[in-house]
């Protein structure tokens, strides 16, 4: 018995390798990298108000995470603002629009509204991306990964960097 | 156990850095921390006592089996007989029960093959464990939308796809026992959306080279050693694209199994008793908006089953003959589901039709052909349920089945569920439920002692009613309570007819038997944002046969576990621990089988980001336990492993 729990300890010990960075969390990885998305992408310069909206549709967790997150942030000298989409809610007002998970139904219904408009979609589904949204982040092999629909971006009028398109997994 | 770590996880840790700060490289780079700290499941609104047990649950504690995730399952245990594995449901494990009551889907499809209706869930299960996101079990009948053997629980196994599994992948491990297992996947997603998967399986072991059992150590008979007679291969492929809406897949898997048990009643010792079964399938579905108002899934499928025994029997003059058994069939199979929200009320409707186009049984040796007969069988099923909000908080859930079936008429299955939700975070269900299982071709053909007495079956059926209990309690933890009651009735089970001179021994099947099983069971689960996660359960069942009132044979009263596992972040590793204990039981001559309880400890490590490391330590504590005997083996409990390792790495390109 003592004998096993040794040898796993050694074993464990002996070949892993202290990682970079400590494990982190998923949702707070997801806020960050929804604020970072928005530096590699160009708008149309008549979509941008003084204001950079970001409208939210996802659980309160998240939608919590995310407004902290963009606390008293700054994307191109413009102040980020976070807005929690309501049921009732049927346009966004935004220039970028999070759409989580379990927010399938409504998903439609807002990808419907946004499209071929300059709003920079992003939701976590495959589902998602085939119905005409942009960026889909998703947890793969304890990571996060990256899809970017391009087709659907310039359709919106969108320009996303090379930058970008080199993270994503696959790009059209 | 745990002490042993407790060095290494006391490692001054260095803070975690606010991702905000990282560039958008470090961000798609950054190792996340486990989605066991969420909760695998919410408060569910589904008319049924749920279970989700998740890919990472699965890597976490280092499972290598669809029995071995199903035994950590509230309620739940599993049986191995040395030839297959069978499941345990809240006290019921008939002896002889090839899992026929208990209904396993793979992403929908039905698995229960129409010739034993057996849950392959050991090594003959067609979908490696590692390509499993998650599996769904649910407690109690669910025949009111999914026909026959959905009779103690549905288990419903999703696989991976192409987005959840992506790139080349190499799964390999080694272990006690000369252990080998390789699995090969490509998973790809293309820019439209569309996603494949493929992967092919090899399983290899030698199994347990030495078994001792008593039953056959006598003078004349031998020394009750087995030797090299437990070997155990598969080979298994599987492949999966979504196209759009609709998604195509398929399966195939081959098994062979020595058996070292001298089961119905062979020659212990020959070497050459063996199992072979053969699946495939070809399943297509299209899930999406049918016209302006209703949603709903369409759904084709194919099936085929191929089994093979060989069974070495003592003719005395005619010295040793192999006696052997086959069978086959092909199934085609059409389900339409269509749902619609019409005001407070989700509208449910369904039909399905299942026709066994050849449906055949055979077994001969060398002097004569015992059996042989097709008997193809046609399935006909139609739905409906409701659930309609009474008021906030308050859900009523209606369903009711009708199926006919060719050989024996229709069978009527309804349930019905209160499901109150006084918070957000807690739901109290209220549950009825009524299934059945239609006696399979094995039954109704196999044994010649049926056609000669002109016996028939009709369905099993079973009668229950559940109290379910579930509740958030805080951030982190999350109880299930659920008190139920069962009443099985007619079941089918195995007689023999005393006689001179009848086929097959006069062994037969009838509808003579109820079972009534009365319980409750507890869990207790946490997720922390450090990655750490617990549970706990217990479960309680007293269940005894209708008629003599004693307890069912095979039947635990008392089942447990614990489960944590824990990132040790310094090494970059997790250590999973687990422990399970299952009551005493009783074999069918009426003795006892000790209860006993089981620990499983796995490490994982991620050498890089693209390799991982994984130390699996099965019976860690070396128990030596027993399973029960069936009424085909002279022995009373069948022993089981000691403590056993295997070593693994997953490569992912």
């Amino acid at each position: 018995m003592r004998t096993v729990c040794l040898l796993m300890a050694v074993l464990v010990g002996v070949i892993s390798r202290v990682h970079l960075y400590a494990q982190l969390d998923e949702g707070l990885v997801k806020a960050a990298a929804l604020l970072k998305v928005a530096l590699f992408v160009d708008w149309p310069a008549t979509s941008m108000n003084d204001r950079f909206v970001i409208a939210v549709a996802a659980d309160e967790e998240f939608s919590q995470t995310l407004i902290a997150a963009a606390r008293g942030r700054k994307l191109n000298n413009r102040e980020v603002m976070v807005r929690r989409l309501v049921d009732s809610d049927e346009t966004c007002g935004c220039q970028m629009l999070f759409v989580g998970v379990r927010e399938d139904v409504r998903s439609t219904m807002l990808l419907r509204w946004a499209r071929r408009k300059p709003v920079l979609t992003v939701g976590e589904t495959t589902a998602f991306l085939r119905e005409g949204g942009i960026v889909r982040l998703f947890r793969a092999d304890d990571r996060l990964r990256l899809q970017i629909n391009n087709k659907s971006a310039e359709d919106a009028g969108l320009k996303i960097s090379s930058r970008l398109l080199q993270l994503a997994d696959q790009t059209p | 156990m745990i002490a042993a770590f407790v060095p290494c996880s006391a490692h001054a840790q260095p803070s975690p850095p606010d991702p905000t700060t990282l560039d958008i490289e470090q961000l798609f780079d950054v190792e996340l921390t486990s989605t066991a700290s969420k909760f695998s499941q919410e408060v569910t609104h589904a008319p049924a006592s749920v279970t989700v047990v998740t890919a990472e649950q699965i890597r976490q504690h280092g499972y290598r089996t669809l029995a071995d995730i199903l035994g950590g399952v509230r309620g739940f245990y599993t049986t191995y007989d040395r030839n297959y594995t069978y499941v345990g449901v809240r006290g019921f494990a008939r002896p002889g029960d090839y899992n026929t009551r208990v209904l396993l889907l793979v992403d929908g499809h039905r698995l229960n093959e129409p010739i034993y209706d057996m849950a392959p869930i050991g090594t003959d299960f067609p979908i490696d464990v590692a390509l499993i996101e998650r599996v769904e079990v649910i407690r109690g009948p669910g025949s009111s939308l999914y026909g026959t053997s959905a009779f103690f629980a549905v288990v419903n196994v999703l696989t991976k796809t192409g987005s959840s599994a992506p790139g080349p992948r190499v799964d390999a491990s080694v272990g006690s026992q000369a252990t080998r297992r390789a699995t090969v996947s490509v998973g790809r997603v293309f820019a439209n959306g569309n996603e494949v998967l493929v992967a092919g399986s090899g399983y290899d072991s030698a199994g347990n080279s030495r078994l001792y059992f008593p039953e056959f150590d006598a003078p004349g008979i031998g020394d009750g050693i087995a030797i090299n007679a437990d070997g155990d291969r598969s080979a298994s492929m599987q492949a999966q694209a979504v196209v759009g809406r609709v998604r195509f897949s398929g399966a195939l898997i081959d098994r062979a199994k020595r058996i070292p048990t001298a089961s119905f009643l062979t020659v212990f010792g020959d070497g050459r008793e063996r199992t072979e079964d053969t699946r495939a399938y070809a399943d297509v579905a299209y899930a999406g908006p049918f016209g302006q108002k209703w949603t709903g899934v369409a759904r084709g499928g194919i099936d085929y089953y191929g089994y093979s025994g060989a069974y070495p029997f003592d003719y005395g003059a005619d010295g040793i003959v192999i006696s052997n058994d086959s069978s086959h069939s092909v199934q085609l199979s059409g389900e339409l589901t269509l749902n619609r929200r019409v005001d407070r009320h989700v509208v449910t409707l369904g039909t399905e039709v299942r026709r066994a186009m050849h449906n055949h049984q055979r077994a001969w040796d060398v002097f004569a052909t015992q059996l042989d007969t097709e008997n193809p069988s046609t399935v006909l099923g139609v739905y409906a349920q409701d659930e309609i909000t009474l008021r906030p908080g308050l859900l009523f859930n209606a369903g009711l089945r009708l199926d006919h079936h060719d050989a024996f008429g229709s069978s009527l299955t309804p349930r019905a569920g209160l499901v109150l939700l006084p918070r957000r975070q807690s739901a109290i269900k209220l549950l009825y439920g009524r299934a059945f299982r239609a006696p399979n071709s094995y039954e109704l053909y196999y044994y010649g002692t049926m056609q000669e007495y002109g016996f028939t079956l009709a369905p099993e059926t079973i009668e229950t009613t559940e109290v379910v209990w579930e509740e958030y309690v805080g951030a982190h933890l999350r109880a299930a309570v659920s008190v139920f009651s069962y009443e099985a009735d007619h079941l089918i089970s195995q007689r023999m007819l005393v006689a001179p001179g009848l086929l097959g021994g006069g062994i037969y099947f009838a509808n003579d038997s109820s079972s009534t099983a009365r319980g409750a069971d507890a869990e207790i689960e946490g997720g922390w944002s450090n990655g750490l996660s617990a549970a706990a359960g217990y479960s309680y069942v007293r269940a005894r046969d209708g008629a003599t009132h004693a307890v069912l044979s095979n039947s635990p009263r008392h089942l447990a576990h614990v489960r944590v596992s824990s990132p040790i972040k310094p090494l970059a590793s997790r250590l999973g621990l687990e422990l399970r204990g299952v009551g005493e039981r009783r074999s069918l001559d009426g003795g006892l089988v000790p209860g006993f309880v089981v620990g499983n400890a796995t490490a994982t490590t991620s050498l890089s980001k693209k390799l991982d490391l994984e130390l699996g330590v099965y019976n860690v504590l070396d128990t030596g336990y027993a399973d029960p005997g069936a009424e085909e083996h002279a022995q009373r409990a069948i022993r089981q492993d000691g403590r056993t390792a295997r070593v693994r790495i997953i490569a992912r390109f």
